[in-house]
Order: C-alpha cells, then sequence, then structure tokens
C-alpha cells in the first residue's frame, strides 16, 4: 500500500471538492462521515508508507512520486512530485493523525452549526493543501500548499462571517500572512535565478557544496524565514494569530495549534541544509525564535480569554522551536513541534469542551471550579498543563529539553537563558489558567435551568487520547544520559535534517534537566501562590507596576504601531490616488452628464466639463516627461 | 515565402466582416443571432490559416507584413479573444439594446486590425494596422446608444485617441527623417551598430512608445482608461483590456526587445520604461483598492496588469510575456463574463453590492468568479499563479532584481481588492436582489472555456509553453 502514498493528499483533496459542490444537498451524518474518513484514509496510507519507510536499510531514499511535468522555464524545471521521507513522514502522521481526532471532535462540537457542509468542506481543503505543503518535493509546489493553507485559514477563521470581528480577524490573518508570502516569492524567484531549481534535495546540495556565494544564501534564507514568521506567527508577524481565536475552537486547534502554523518550522528543516550553511540567518532565526518565546508568553501572563492565553502560548512554542532550529538542533525543533502538536491540541480542545459546557463562555474571569463538572476535561487539561510546562517525563519535557540542551551545547548560553525563563513563564501561566478555570469558586453567570455538562462521547474521546499521547509520546527521544541509542526521534530524523551540536557530558545535561525541571516547578509554586494561596496578589502588583501590567495587556501596543506605520500610510496613499484622479474623473462625469442633460439634443457637450482637456494635459505632460528623460 | 497566401487570414476576417455588415440589412430586427454565428465562422476560418500557415514564415507586400510564428501565435489569440467577445455578446446586445449586426462587424474590423499590427515590420504597416483598430474600437465602445456613460467613453476614447495618433505619426516622421526607412530593421541596424540614434530620432522613438503606451494603458498614458474601460459594453471592454494590450505589446517587443539588448539604448530606454512599469503597477492597484464597482475595479486591475507584461518586455523575457497574455486572456475575460452575467434586460449590476451574498443565490457563478479573481491575483496553483511566476523569475533571472521586488509587493496589493469581491460574495448577507436572467448559453460557454484555460493552464502549461518556445526561437 506504501506505493500508493501519493493518493494522501488526494483524498481529503477529492472529498473536499464533493463537499464544495454538493455539500448543500448531503445530510449532516453522510458530510460528517464523509470528511472523517477521508482523513481516516489518509491517515492510514500514512502509517503504511511510514511501516515502508522504517523498513528501509538506512540510507534509502524514501518514496518518491512524480505526477506530471508542471513548470518547465528556461533552465530549470518543476514538476508535480510528492516525496515521503522520514521528515515527511513525521509531518504527516501529525497532521492526518491529529487532523482525524479534530475532524471526529468537530462532529459534535459544529453539529448544530448552519453552516455545517461548508465547514468540513473548507476542513477537508486545509488538511488537502496542508498535505501538499507537507508532501512537496520541491519549493514551488510547497509555496502552492503554503498559500493554499493561508486562504483555508481565512476562511476558517472567518467561519461565522455574522460577527464583525470574526471576518475582520480573517481579514487580518490574510493580510500579513501575504506580506510575508511576498518576502517567501521573492526568496523562491533568487533561488531559482542561481540554483537552476527548487528541488529540495538540489537547494540543500548546492547550499551544503560551496556552489552559491554566502550573501546570497544569507538574504533567501532570511527571505524564506520570514515567509515563515508570517505563516507561523513569529516576530515581527505574529499580531494575526490572536485574533484568529474568533473561528471554531476545533479549527484554533487543528491550523493555528498543531498544523499550519508550524509549517515555518517544518520548511526551515527541510532546508536545513541552507540554513547550516548560512550562519548568520540561523543566528536570526535562533534570536527571534527566543525573542518571541518570551515577548508572547509574558503577554499571555495577563490575558483573560481561554483561547487568547493558549493563542500566546502557542506563538511563544513555536518560539522555541524556531530557537531549536537556530541553534542547529533541527531535530530537536522537530519533536518539540510533535510533542506541541499533541499537548496544543489536546489544551485547545479541552477548552472547547469548557467552552461547549459554559454555553460559549470564553472569559476566565467567569469560570472556576469547574473541576467538578467536568469529569473527563479536567484531567486530560491538567495533563496538557503539566506537559506543556515542562513537568519531568511527560513529552513536553523531553522535547523542550532537546532544545535548551542544543543551544547550551552549541555555547549560546544567552539563548539558553531565555528559553529556561519562557519555560518559568510558560508554567506560570498555564497553571494560572488551570487555576483559574478549574479551581477556586464558581463565578460562572449561567442562567438557571441551564446547568453545567460534560461534553459527548465525539468530544471526550479524541481527548483522551491526545492526552495519552501528551504524556508518552516524549519517550521516542530521551536524553542522552539513558543511553547513547536512546534518542530514536533524532537518530530516526538523521537522514532528513541537518545533525545538531555535539553530545554534552553526562553531568552537564543532568545539571541542565534538573535546572529545567527545577524552573518549570517554580512557574507552577508562583501560580500557586498568586491564584490559589493568595488572590489578592495580582491585582496588587498589577497595581504596583501599573506600567508594565498596561503594557502586557495592551500586548505592547504592537497592533497600534503597526495600523500607523503601515496600515493607515498605504490606505492614506490609496485614497489620495483615488482622490486624485478617480474622484475628479467620477464627479466629473457625473458633473458632465448633469450639464449634458441640461443641453438635451446638443449632443457631447458634456465634454466641455474639461475633463478631456485634463486627460490630454496629463498626456503631454507624460510625454514630455518621457522625452525629457531619454534626451538628458 | 512570398505568397498571397499570408494576407489569407486578414481577408478572411475582413471580408466576414463585410457580409455580416450587408446580411443585416435583409435580416428581421428581432433576431439577428445568425449574424453572430457567421461572423464567428469567419474566425474560425481565420484560425484555419493560421494553423496552415504555421511553420511557412508566408509574407507579402514586400515583406512588410510577415506571418512568423510569432505574429502566428499573437493573432490565434486574437482569434480566441473575438469569438470570446462574439459569443459574450450574442445574447448582452438584445438585452442592453445594441446593434448586434454593427457589433459583429465591427469586432471583426477591430480583429483585422489587431492583425496588422502584430505581423507588420515596417512603421506605416502598423500605423494603418493601429488606426484600423482604433476606429472600430471608438465606435464599439459607444454602441450602447441610449447608454450616457457608453457615449461618453467613446468620445472620450475617440478624442483621446486621436491625440495619441498624432503623436504617432509626428514621432514617424522623425524617425523617418532621422534614418530615411519606416523598416524596423534599419532602426535596429543602426541600433546594433552601436551608434545610436541621432536626438531627433530618439525623440520620435519616444512619440512612438509614448502613442504605444496609450494603446496598452501604461502609466502616465493611462487616465483614459478608466472611464473607457468601464463605459463600454462589457464583451467590449474584454475586447480593449486584452486586444490592444496585447498587439501593442508585441510591437513594442518586436522593436524594443533588440534594442533593449544594446547598452546606449538600455541605458537610456531601460529607466524609463522601468519606471513607468513601476508607476503603472502601483497606479493600477492602489487606485483599484477604493473601488465600489467591480467592473471599475477590474479595469484599474487591466492597468496593473500592463504593468507586469511591461516588466517582461523589460526582461525580453518573450515566452513569459505570451503566456503572461494567453492566461490573461482566460481569466480576465471570464471575471468580464461573470459580470455580463449578472444582468437582465436593460440592466447590468456592477456594483460591489449588487455582489454580496452571491455565493448562497448563484454558487456556481460566484465560484467561478472566485476562480478568475484569485487566479488574476496570482494565487497558486491557478494559472494567473504561473505566469506572475514566469515573469517575476525571468525578471529576476535577467538582473532586473529591483522591478522584479516591485512587481510582488505590487501584487502584494492588488489581493486586497480581488479577495473584497469575494468577500462580498460568501461573507455578506445580500441586501437587494439582483435578479439575473440566466437564459444566455454562450455566455456560459465562454465561462466555462475561461475556467477550463485557467485550470489547465494553471496545472498542465507544458504544451503551451513548449509552443510558446518554439514560435519564438525562430522569430527572435
Amino acid at each position: 500500500m506504501a506505493e500508493l502514498f501519493w493518493l494522501i493528499p488526494l483524498i481529503p483533496g477529492a472529498s473536499a471538492l464533493l463537499l464544495v459542490l454538493f455539500g448543500a444537498k448531503l445530510s449532516r451524518r453522510w458530510v460528517a462521515w464523509q470528511a472523517c474518513s477521508a482523513v481516516f484514509l489518509s491517515f492510514l496510507l500514512s502509517s503504511a508508507a511510514f511501516a515502508h519507510l522504517v523498513r528501509l536499510p538506512p540510507g534509502a531514499p524514501g518514496l518518491t512520486k512524480t505526477l506530471f511535468a508542471w513548470i518547465s522555464s528556461g533552465p530549470f524545471t518543476s514538476p508535480i512530485a510528492f516525496a515521503f521521507d522520514h521528515l515527511t513522514a513525521v509531518m504527516t502522521l501529525v497532521v492526518t493523525g491529529v487532523g482525524l481526532l479534530i475532524h471526529v471532535y468537530s462532529t459534535a462540537y459544529m453539529a448544530e452549526d448552519r453552516s455545517h457542509a461548508r465547514y468540513f468542506a473548507h476542513l477537508n481543503l486545509f488538511t488537502f493543501f496542508m498535505l501538499v505543503l507537507v508532501m512537496a518535493s520541491d519549493l514551488v509546489l510547497m509555496f502552492v500548499g503554503w498559500e493554499g493553507v493561508g486562504l483555508c485559514s481565512y476562511l476558517l477563521i472567518g467561519f461565522w462571517f455574522e460577527r464583525p470581528a470574526a471576518a475582520k480577524a480573517g481579514m487580518k490573518a490574510f493580510v500579513v500572512n501575504r506580506v510575508g508570502d511576498a518576502a517567501f516569492i521573492l526568496g523562491i524567484l533568487f533561488l531559482l535565478a542561481n540554483v537552476g531549481g527548487s528541488s529540495f534535495s538540489l537547494i540543500n546540495k548546492a547550499a551544503g557544496g560551496g556552489l552559491l556565494p554566502s550573501g546570497l544564501m544569507t538574504l533567501v534564507a532570511i527571505l524564506l524565514f520570514i515567509g515563515a514568521t508570517g505563516k507561523s506567527a513569529q516576530i515581527p508577524l505574529y499580531v494575526w494569530l490572536p485574533d484568529a481565536m474568533e473561528g471554531p475552537t476545533p479549527v484554533s486547534a487543528l491550523i493555528h495549534a498543531a498544523t499550519m502554523v508550524t509549517a515555518g518550522v517544518y520548511m526551515v528543516c527541510r532546508l536545513s541544509g541552507l540554513y547550516a550553511a548560512s550562519g548568520p540567518a540561523s543566528t536570526v532565526v535562533a534570536w527571534i525564535g527566543a525573542a518571541t518565546a518570551l515577548f508572547a508568553a509574558a503577554m499571555a501572563l495577563v490575558q483573560n480569554d481561554i483561547k487568547k492565553v493558549l493563542a500566546y502560548s502557542t506563538i511563544s512554542q513555536i518560539g522555541y522551536m524556531f530557537l531549536g532550529c537556530g541553534v542547529g538542533a533541527y531535530a530537536a525543533g522537530m519533536f518539540h513541534l510533535v510533542t506541541h502538536a499533541f499537548f496544543k491540541s489536546l489544551l485547545f480542545l479541552a477548552a472547547g469542551s469548557v467552552i461547549h459546557a459554559l454555553a460559549g463562555e470564553q472569559d476566565m474571569r467567569r469560570m472556576g471550579g469547574l473541576r467538578k463538572h467536568l469529569p473527563v476535561t479536567f484531567p486530560v487539561f491538567l495533563v496538557g498543563a503539566l506537559a506543556i510546562s515542562g513537568v519531568p517525563f511527560l513529552s513536553g519535557f523531553f522535547s523542550k529539553d532537546a532544545i535548551l540542551t542544543g543551544a547550551f551545547a552549541g555555547g549560546q548560553y544567552a539563548l539558553w537563558g531565555a528559553g529556561l525563563l519562557g519555560a518559568v513563564l510558560t508554567a506560570f501561566y498555564m497553571f494560572r489558567l488551570v487555576y483559574m478555570t478549574f479551581y477556586g469558586k464558581e463565578r460562572t453567570a449561567m442562567e438557571p435551568g441551564h446547568s453545567i455538562h460534560e461534553s459527548p462521547r465525539a468530544m471526550t474521546i479524541p481527548l483522551v487520547i491526545l492526552a495519552a499521547f501528551s504524556a508518552l509520546a516524549g519517550y521516542v527521544g530521551l536524553p542522552v544520559f539513558f543511553g547513547e541509542k536512546a534518542d530514536l526521534f533524532g537518530r530516526y530524523l538523521a537522514s532528513s535534517v541537518k545533525s545538531g551540536s555535539p553530545h554534552l557530558a553526562v553531568p552537564t545535561e543532568g545539571l541542565l534537566v534538573l535546572l529545567a525541571t527545577a524552573s518549570a516547578l517554580l512557574g507552577i509554586a508562583l501560580a500557586f501562590v498568586f491564584y490559589r494561596r493568595t488572590p489578592a496578589l495580582p491585582s496588587r502588583l498589577a497595581s504596583r507596576f501599573p506600567g508594565v501590567y498596561r503594557l502586557l495587556v495592551g500586548k505592547y501596543y504592537i497592533d497600534e504601531v503597526y495600523d500607523a506605520v503601515v496600515v493607515r500610510p498605504l490606505v492614506r496613499g490609496a485614497e489620495k490616488v483615488y482622490e486624485r484622479f478617480d474622484l475628479k474623473v467620477i464627479d466629473g462625469a457625473l458633473n458632465g452628464s448633469a450639464a449634458a442633460a441640461g443641453l438635451a439634443g446638443k449632443g457631447l457637450n458634456f465634454l466641455q466639463s474639461g475633463l478631456v482637456r485634463d486627460y490630454a494635459l496629463a498626456f503631454l505632460i507624460g510625454a514630455i516627461t518621457f522625452l525629457g528623460f531619454l534626451l538628458l | 515565402m512570398t505568397t498571397f497566401m499570408a494576407l489569407a487570414p486578414l481577408l478572411t476576417v475582413v471580408f466576414g466582416a463585410l457580409v455580416v455588415l450587408l446580411l443585416e440589412a435583409f435580416m428581421k430586427r428581432a433576431n439577428r443571432e445568425p449574424l453572430g454565428y457567421v461572423a464567428a465562422l469567419a474566425l474560425l476560418a481565420a484560425g484555419f490559416f493560421v494553423i496552415r500557415s504555421w511553420n511557412r514564415d508566408l509574407d507579402y507586400f514586400g515583406g512588410r507584413l510577415v506571418l512568423d510564428r510569432f505574429s502566428l501565435l499573437l493573432i490565434a489569440l486574437f482569434v480566441i479573444l473575438g469569438l470570446f467577445v462574439l459569443l459574450m455578446g450574442l445574447k448582452y446586445a438584445a438585452r442592453q439594446g445594441m446593434n448586434l449586426g454593427e457589433f459583429c462587424g465591427l469586432v471583426l474590423l477591430a480583429v483585422a486590425g489587431l492583425m496588422i499590427m502584430v505581423s507588420s515590420t515596417d512603421w506605416l504597416v502598423v500605423f494603418l494596422g493601429l488606426e484600423v483598430l482604433s476606429v472600430a474600437s471608438y465606435a464599439l465602445s459607444g454602441l450602447k446608444k441610449t447608454d450616457r456613460t457608453s457615449s461618453e467613453a467613446a468620445a472620450k476614447y475617440f478624442l483621446m485617441g486621436s491625440f495619441a495618433g498624432a503623436f504617432f505619426v509626428f514621432g514617424l516622421a522623425l524617425v523617418f527623417g532621422t534614418s530615411g526607412s519606416l523598416d524596423f530593421s534599419t532602426l535596429l541596424a543602426g541600433g546594433v551598430s552601436g551608434a545610436g540614434l541621432a536626438p531627433a530620432g530618439a525623440v520620435g522613438l519616444g512619440l512612438i512608445l509614448a502613442a504605444l503606451s496609450f494603446k496598452i494603458a501604461i502609466a502616465p498614458f493611462h487616465m483614459w482608461a478608466p472611464d473607457v474601460y468601464e463605459g463600454a459594453p462589457t464583451p467590449v471592454t474584454v475586447f480593449l483590456t486584452v486586444g490592444p494590450k496585447a498587439a501593442g505589446l508585441a510591437v513594442l517587443f518586436r522593436l524594443l526587445v533588440p534594442l533593449l539588448r544594446n547598452e546606449p539604448f538600455a541605458a537610456v530606454f531601460g529607466s524609463a520604461l522601468s519606471l513607468m512599469a513601476v508607476l503603472t503597477m502601483f497606479a493600477g492597484n492602489l487606485a483599484a483598492l477604493r473601488q465600489r464597482s467591480v467592473k471599475r475595479m477590474l479595469a484599474y486591475s487591466s492597468i496593473a496588469h500592463s504593468g507586469y507584461l511591461i516588466v517582461a518586455v523589460i526582461a525580453g523575457d518573450g515566452p513569459s510575456l505570451v503566456f503572461y497574455l494567453v492566461v490573461y486572456l482566460f481569466m480576465n475575460a471570464g471575471a468580464f463574463s461573470v459580470l455580463a452575467a449578472m444582468s437582465r434586460k436593460g440592466v447590468e449590476y456592477t456594483a460591489l453590492d449588487d455582489f454580496a451574498g452571491l455565493g448562497r443565490r448563484y454558487p456556481w457563478l460566484a465560484a467561478c468568479l472566485s476562480v478568475f479573481l484569485l487566479s488574476l491575483a496570482g494565487f497558486p496553483p491557478t494559472a494567473g499563479f504561473l505566469a506572475k511566476f514566469y515573469v517575476f523569475s525571468g525578471a529576476v533571472r535577467e538582473g532586473h532584481v529591483a522591478l522584479a521586488v516591485a512587481a510582488v509587493l505590487a501584487s502584494l496589493i492588488s489581493v486586497a481588492y480581488y479577495l473584497k469581491v469575494i468577500v462580498f460574495m460568501y461573507m455578506k448577507e445580500d441586501q437587494g436582489e439582483a435578479a439575473i436572467d440566466q437564459e444566455n448559453p454562450a455566455l456560459y460557454l465562454v465561462i466555462f472555456l475561461c475556467l477550463f484555460g485557467v485550470v489547465q493552464l494553471g496545472l498542465w502549461p507544458g504544451n503551451l509553453l513548449a509552443l510558446i518556445r518554439q514560435a519564438l526561437s525562430a522569430a527572435f
């Protein structure tokens, strides 16, 4: 079955097409079944291809399938071809596996929605584009998926477009992403002009073989990375992700936590040859990652919307992944991507279950004490929170530790310190969320008669499965003091990505693990003190440092700055062009026609409005300028 | 090979126009649709001759009219364009009070003008073609005689066009005065020898370029375009946004590319053209942002596309230029066809608000328009993406990096307004009920063909590109 792997993206694609065209005529049951089974089939095929892949002898190339020739431009050609190697397998399994669970969860979560078919059509379409992105064997085809997931993300954020905030958030996500994409396409163009091809193997080979000038490599790597900051919500283009929480919660889990937003990390790993060969670009990646990790974690501290906390947390965790990639620990970055996909989608779906139970309430100040009411949601949420905080022996502990160890081993002590500080913040804001939501007094504002109830099976079963993975997924990549061969994940990926820095001595590594553990526990302890033992403390602290607090609540005023520096000048520019040329013309034409009506029967009198004379004058001035340019 | 057969496509079309105009006199007013079929037949016959002449390098009039593969390719494009326009017009004419006979005859004559322009190697013949095209276009844009904006468009186009024509002739006189010949090759020979042009010759060439830029709608000579594109009947708008643009660019390409390979010329014309390209892309895209009428928005978008096309000319990238033109024909004609479909007797819906909720009321029309708009915006994997991709990568390859960056940024802006229409169609509740008369099979055929073109060329562009490369390898 492995040789059918190229059907992995096409099955959800075909399902999406059917749902787009005929979804309105199909029954709700059928729509849900079709959407879920399409993703399930993809998941089966991915598993089969993965099984085939691990049985291959080491060093053997992965599966490739060229569907047909697509672009041929002079010296370079780019076929529509899918590849399935070790790195792809990881992403494909995550996308189809987590995707399947979220599809199942959605059948219950969206059961009552009036645009049920449209929802599943878009979700399948997203899966299709995401799998194209992941399985593309060259950069141009990856860009197709890259743009496609952006489009689907836009459609799904704005899914409830009756809410103006949702429509606006979708637009914002799309526009910010397009800014990144413009840089991305420029990077591709530069690569094409200099490498003469766009397949990943060719690019990595050219970069590794020293065929490219280092300045060009840095330029291309940074342009592509700007694209990644758009898609993966990193500084400076992260602003869209918090707003994207206007979409349905399963969408936030699938697109804005587990899969699409990590596409940038995947891209950097895919081109690890290029990034490894360009020192400055790697430094930029690492520092942007570290800065985002801290910056976003700080914003998560003061959010009151349960989904917004998770959104900033996602931004921060993706920062960790880039930090890992930037210091050369690509496998660690991918490892964190996988564990994050599990625990973050778990957290989102569990938050969705909370929101579902409270009939749409998202403000944590009106939650509290839900522990008793949600006997399934609470324990699984706790597992997710412990995992993301990096509490020992859950998945997040191992993957975060792998990144921090990588930074330390590479001699980047400042980055390592930043990561450690971020870990404290992470544990703090996660347990702040846990305490505010599940402990303490009930502050819910529910109407009488509406009791808080646990969600249906279709929602809780995916939660339990994800909780199991969040707890256990870490054991595939154990740190080195469990033995040289304990890092199964790293060894598995060794053929696809550049390997990281040399291993540290066992005692050093042990010390690092202890420090990471200590920082996680410190964060949890602080949250306990602040939100459980002395709940008055946060407000006292806020009044003590009003400046810092306001800065955090105001999200550093980055949105306002962008608005003033980029958006408004552009709008004003368009306005100017519009007023100067268009308004005058329209009004002029109106005046002209009014005059013509007045002088009915006199033919083309309205021409004397002076407009044509204006045009001719413009023409003349243009021609004279042009000639002046030629002669001088 | 010099043979009378070189004139066959041209003569077929002109003959068809005459037949249509004569037949009209003998037909009842009620049903004149057969005239459209006769005109379409003439175009198909011309297409047949184009295929027959492929690879035979026919010429006539002492080599002044040449059917090399480059011109044949463009003539084929014009034949398809003409067919689309005719099919769009069949029902449209009756609904919007146009005379179908005049419409068909004028479209054929305008196509004949385009054919002359792209197949000539002599300035005077180019001018001949330009005038045939222009006179027909002036009349075409004013065909909705009861509609004030249409007559206004015609009058404006006529006045401005004559102005540009005067520039062209004056420039021609200067070029002739300095080089002593009206043949492209003399000018090229002067360029290749490295001598450059006498100042008067340069001025002449500059004036000719200005006049051609007017036809292509390049800033700062684009002022007329939005008014005319908006005011003209929709099928005519399709013709005007594609035909003159393609012919003007072909002439520019034939003339400029050899010249731009030459240092003294490249230094002067290259930077002037780059400046105009950037100006065009940004003026078109920025002005389109604020439009409330979809038709006018598409008019500005058409100006912006002229800018991208000029980038291909500057980079000397013939295959990308022609590929872009073909793709532009499909996506632009497609978008305008949907616009033409949004009509019933005496009414056309072009305001953005009329598109609110279209996705629910007419899902197929809305889906098609979305594909066309995404293609115009350059969204993969549509053909529009590939077209832009080829042009931009050609520019980078030839070292015009700044130009490519500007083009990418400009197309970034363009996404906003294309997307706005899609947002309106799918994400707004409909306020008014734009009731569409859906009885219009020929128009739906055009929409289908355009959709097919956009998807086919986006995924399997190989055959067309091979054809284009083959055509250009011989000519240049």
